[in-house]
């Protein structure tokens, strides 16, 4: 009865749910692998019996696939370091150095949470355009490096330093050392952690990012992934079954890299999550 | 010694704020001034009081894009969270093989808001769609989903049910954390498992609630990019309203997008922009202020 | 972990934020009153270096194909002037990198988005350009020259003449007994009715109505003889017959076969693709363009079909032929930086012969009559038909008025919307169109 109520029944919901969860994407695979003619075929969970893996290759043809990947890599790769320059920096300031702007500076990493990206899109945008950098990667990659609207990722990262004891950086500043090498030597190292954790986040929601492409760029051979996909399917002749496979296609990178990161990515967030 | 240490708290600080400053606070005061003001980018600024902000109470697009957006937040906000918790309560058990089903549970969650828009318009096809042709089996005919106005925005529930992974995941640290030597003097009084999560778990990660909560009525508020994406998808030919079946996909930030990038009526869009701010902040105000009554502090 | 304090803490950040931004952004309007100084004229190619053009079009697949060859023509027929092309599908997004300052020089549009376009601020008028050239445009179908103007000022050429003809599956006709198409809107119903399948529990198999792609209420009021507004744009004509036939003969077929049902198929195929209802054989009646007809040649889709003219209103023979005209436009964008290179492929482009091969590339018609005469529209599907519906006296535009976007966006897609949904009348939604539409014009 125990091991019914322990075990069975636990397993059969998760698998269950697994399977609910699971079953969109599925869909997608199998969609992304059917025949034109298969494509509005009313079976349910039907998997086309001869997968057409040649939609995968035509994806090739129709849109210039590498090259949308490459700028989206591009823009991803640039954003995260940006960030993850930028972030540790005012993450340690709110948190062990104690200085007048501690408190007010961190108040204010809160406050810029509650603020809307509506607020700042227009004058912004009128801005990068009055600069001439609309139609570059320049606004959507250099706030990154100033951690502007990045009030979550500092606020992630500052719990994290606040569970680093103070008595470690006293006792470096004792011995003398520097700020910068107590920054460096000290505090990121014990901090890696949340760093991987704040840099997979920022790469999955650059990598999807479809707004400040959407806002930003104009010219096809900038586009990113999420751009060029959005775009492929307002012309007319969309090719569902080649749309479907770029979304796999989209869509796997990202699956591998929370695989990878899956181990850390956890710790970063159950220390930073629960430790005031 | 103090003011060495405010130098260096500056100097760590200079980049944030120098972004704060030019890429929040700036844009934060311009857009203020934009709201009282007529104008776009190709015609100069002309001040016009508070015309924008009275057309934002009589227009009846914004009404039905606040009651759509309040719809969303007020839905889908428990319905994530709630998902979310109980997802993580059973990821929680001790069981063999939890990183590969906590996998399956996480990834919607990151999948490309244009995938998985476009995932959703196929299952949710009337006639073709994966749920649709599993009702059929049983019988049932299935609504017409995102071409329904009645069913766009269940439509929409559904989909933020499936995403709940990122809420999932920090709940499921929250859990983890709660210390095991509460659930065991638990058992010793012979406390059932209901009982336990009542009166221990919900307790315990009672702040992690409120920090949930609050971030999810922003996102919520904030709603864009899914409905966006399945306005557009779903609409035939030209139009440009981006507003779904009798606008039942218009939501606050698309009426707001479209007014400032559609329109190219700037003040609109800035005036819209500021009473999404302080709506926000009224609202996590709220939230705050009720907290002290559910939310506990653990000893540390 | 204190969430209370982080509360307290974050409003009155706020409060900090908020300070700093107001001194900050001080008189934040100052830097914007240069904003549109664009439209300056140092292109031309002067200097003999090569200057550059570029052109954004919305076009993909075949049809950008079309538009890229007449670039790599002109390119190759003279060398003072490079003209780039892109295709950028998504209009919205032409615009706003035209507001950005990093737009293309020459686009192309809608006429129904020129009076707008004019106004906002993003075509530059031509006026000055025709003048200097003395540019004869005498050879233009004047109705879809009209279509380019907005104040009596020329912001666009048109392209061609788009309008909708009335495709029949030839098959579902014959299996019911019908040997010829329905010539008024009595018979359409009638047919449509008739010819619509449905299985046991509602769906439909057959659509006999023109319902796909969409809503056919403005292809049915055009062809009935109504309007949506006067020739002058200043009243609204929905409350003349036309209009409120069309909206019933909907309403009507929406309540017998079900707005669920017919939602249905129209989320079951995509438009202009094989699994198209109507190229798949499950649609009797459409209302389409003549792209149809070339998809349909082009892609080898072997279906037994005719064309005819729209139906007219029952009883008004004096109407035959009535339908609406719609133009495709180039324009100039306001802030390009040359202007005189964008305005020298312009008429390359529009010279009769090169209009032909872009018309004909793309089985549309023509805006020029020269260019009707042209030898390739013989070998173009059903071309002959459709210059035939287009030279009807009984053809109307919609006049270009700034309003038209909210027009057809707002009202007429609200209302009609609400009847296709059978939650008004059509009576409701006629009076809710003319009132509102009137209150817009009056603005």
């Amino acid at each position: 009865m125990t091991l019914v109520k322990r075990k069975v029944v636990p397993y059969t919901l998760l698998v269950l749910l697994s399977l609910v969860f699971a079953a969109p994407l599925l869909w997608l695979l199998s969609t992304s692998l059917k025949s034109k003619d298969q494509l509005f075929v009313t079976k349910p969970l039907y998997f086309p019996s001869a997968p057409r893996w040649q939609n995968y290759a035509d994806v090739f043809h129709t849109i210039d696939f590498v090259r949308l990947s490459a700028n989206t890599l591009l823009v991803t790769l640039l954003t995260v370091a940006g960030l993850l320059i930028s972030a540790p920096l005012v993450a340690y300031a709110t948190s062990h150095i104690e200085w007048r702007g501690k408190k007010p500076l961190f108040a204010v990493v809160l406050a810029t949470l509650l603020l809307p990206y509506q607020v700042t899109m227009v004058p912004l945008y009128i801005v990068w355009s009055k600069l001439g950098a609309i139609g570059t990667y320049v606004p959507l990659v250099l706030p990154a490096f100033l951690s502007a609207g990045a009030g979550y990722y500092v606020f992630l990262m500052r719990q994290f330093f606040m569970t680093i004891p103070n008595s470690l950086v006293q006792a470096a500043r004792i011995d003398g050392a520097s700020e910068m090498r107590i920054y460096a030597q000290i505090m990121l190292p014990l901090c890696k952690p949340v760093i991987a954790t704040v840099g997979v986040l920022v790469f999955l929601s650059t990598w999807s990012d479809f707004l400040g492409p959407l806002l930003y760029l104009n010219d096809e051979r900038t586009y990113t992934l999420s751009l060029g996909l959005y775009a492929f399917m307002q012309t007319h002749y969309v090719e569902w079954e080649q749309l479907m496979a770029a979304s796999a296609m989209f869509t796997v990178p990202i699956i591998v890299l929370f695989f990878l990161a899956q181990k850390q990515f956890i710790e970063g967030i159950a220390l930073t999550g629960i430790k005031g | 010694m103090r003011r060495k240490a405010n130098l260096t708290g500056l100097l760590f600080s200079a980049p944030f704020i120098l972004g704060l400053l030019v890429f929040t606070l700036y844009p934060t005061g311009a857009s203020l001034v934009y709201s009282f003001s007529d104008f776009n980018l190709f015609k100069p600024l002309a001040w016009v009081g508070l015309d924008n902000y009275k057309w934002i109470f009589q227009e009846k697009e914004v009404s039905k894009s606040i009651l759509n957006t309040l719809y969303m937040v007020l839905l889908a906000t428990p319905v994530s969270l709630i998902a979310g918790l109980l997802t993580a309560q059973l990821l929680n058990l001790k069981v063999k093989g939890q990183s590969i089903f906590r996998t399956f549970f996480y990834i919607p969650s990151i999948v490309p808001v244009i995938a998985s828009s476009l995932v959703w318009m196929w299952v949710l096809n009337p006639k073709s769609g994966l749920i649709n042709s599993l009702l059929d089996l049983a019988g049932l005919r299935g609504p017409n989903w995102l071409l329904d106005a009645a069913w766009t925005k269940p439509s929409l529930i559904l989909m933020t049910a499936w995403g709940s992974g990122g809420v999932m995941i920090i709940f499921l640290a929250a859990l983890q954390d709660v210390p095991r030597s509460l659930y065991e003097s638990a058992d010793i009084d012979g406390a059932g498992s209901v009982r336990k999560f009542f009166s221990i778990t919900l307790p315990s990660i009672s702040p992690i609630i409120l920090f949930q909560l609050v971030m999810s009525l922003i996102v919520y508020f904030q709603y864009f990019a899914q409905a966006f994406m399945l306005a557009s998808l779903t609409n035939s030919g030209a139009d440009q309203t981006m507003a779904g079946p009798e606008k039942s996909l218009l939501f606050y930030a698309i009426l707001l997008y479209r007014e400032a990038f559609v329109d190219f009526r700037m003040g609109h869009a800035s005036a819209m922009a500021w009473v999404l701010f302080i709506i926000t902040a009224l609202v996590t105000w709220l939230v705050f202020r009720s907290s002290k009554r559910w939310v506990t502090y653990g000893g540390d | 972990m204190n969430k209370t304090r982080y509360g307290k803490a974050a409003l009155s950040g706020i409060t900090l934020l908020l300070a700093t931004g107001m001194v900050l952004s001080g008189c934040g309007g100052n830097g914007d009153k240069n904003a549109s100084s664009g439209g300056s004229d140092n292109g031309g190619g002067a200097g003999g270096k090569k200057s550059k053009v570029t052109v954004w079009y919305l076009w993909g697949g075949k049809e950008g194909q079309v538009i890229e060859d007449v670039i790599k023509r002109f390119n190759d027929s003279q060398d003072k002037i490079t003209v780039e092309g892109l295709s950028v599908p998504d209009e919205q997004k032409i615009k706003v990198a035209i507001a950005g300052g990093k737009g293309p020089d020459l686009t192309d549009s809608f006429a129904s988005n020129v009076a707008q376009y004019a106004k906002e601020g993003i075509a530059l008028p031509l006026e000055d350009l025709i003048a200097r050239d003395k540019y004869d445009m005498s050879d233009f179908v004047p109705a879809t020259l009209e279509q380019g103007k907005y104040d009596g000022k020329l912001f666009a050429l048109p392209l061609n003449i788009n309008m909708n003809g009335m495709f029949y599956n030839k098959k579902l006709l014959a299996d019911a007994g019908y040997t010829e198409p329905p010539k008024t809107s009595k018979e359409l119903i009638e047919m449509a009715t008739k010819l619509t399948k449905t299985s046991g529990n509602g769906e439909i198999e057959v659509l006999g109505f023109p319902s796909y792609p969409g809503f056919p209420f403005q292809a049915l009021t055009y062809g009935f003889g109504g309007t949506y507004v006067s020739q002058d744009g200043k009243k609204a004509t929905f409350d003349q017959p036309g209009a409120l036939e069309a909206l019933q003969a909907i309403y009507d077929y929406n309540k017998q076969f079900g707005v669920n049902n017919i939602k249905q198929v129209q989320a079951t195929g995509k438009w202009l693709d094989p699994t198209d209802p109507f190229m798949s054989g499950k649609q009797a009646f459409r209302f389409d363009g003549p792209w149809l007809s070339t998809f349909m040649a082009n892609n080898n889709i072997k279906l037994d079909y005719g064309l005819a003219p729209l139906p007219y209103l029952d009883g008004h023979a004096d109407l035959a032929g009535s339908n609406e005209a719609q133009s495709s436009i180039f324009y100039i964008a306001k802030n390009s930086k040359n202007v005189d290179g964008a305005w020298e492929f312009m008429k390359f482009m529009y010279s009769a012969p090169e209009l032909a091969k872009v018309m004909g590339g793309m089985g549309n018609i023509p805006a020029r009559t020269t260019s009707m005469k042209d030898p390739v529209f013989g070998t173009i599907a059903d071309a002959d038909k459709f210059m035939e519906f287009a030279q009807n006296a009984n053809v109307k535009a919609l006049p270009n008025i700034a309003q038209l976007p909210d027009l057809l966006n707002k009202v007429v897609k609200e209302e009609g919307e609400a009847v296709f949904n059978l939650k008004k009348t059509p009576e409701e939604g006629i009076a809710a169109m003319q009132k509102r539409a009137q209150e817009l014009l009056d603005k």
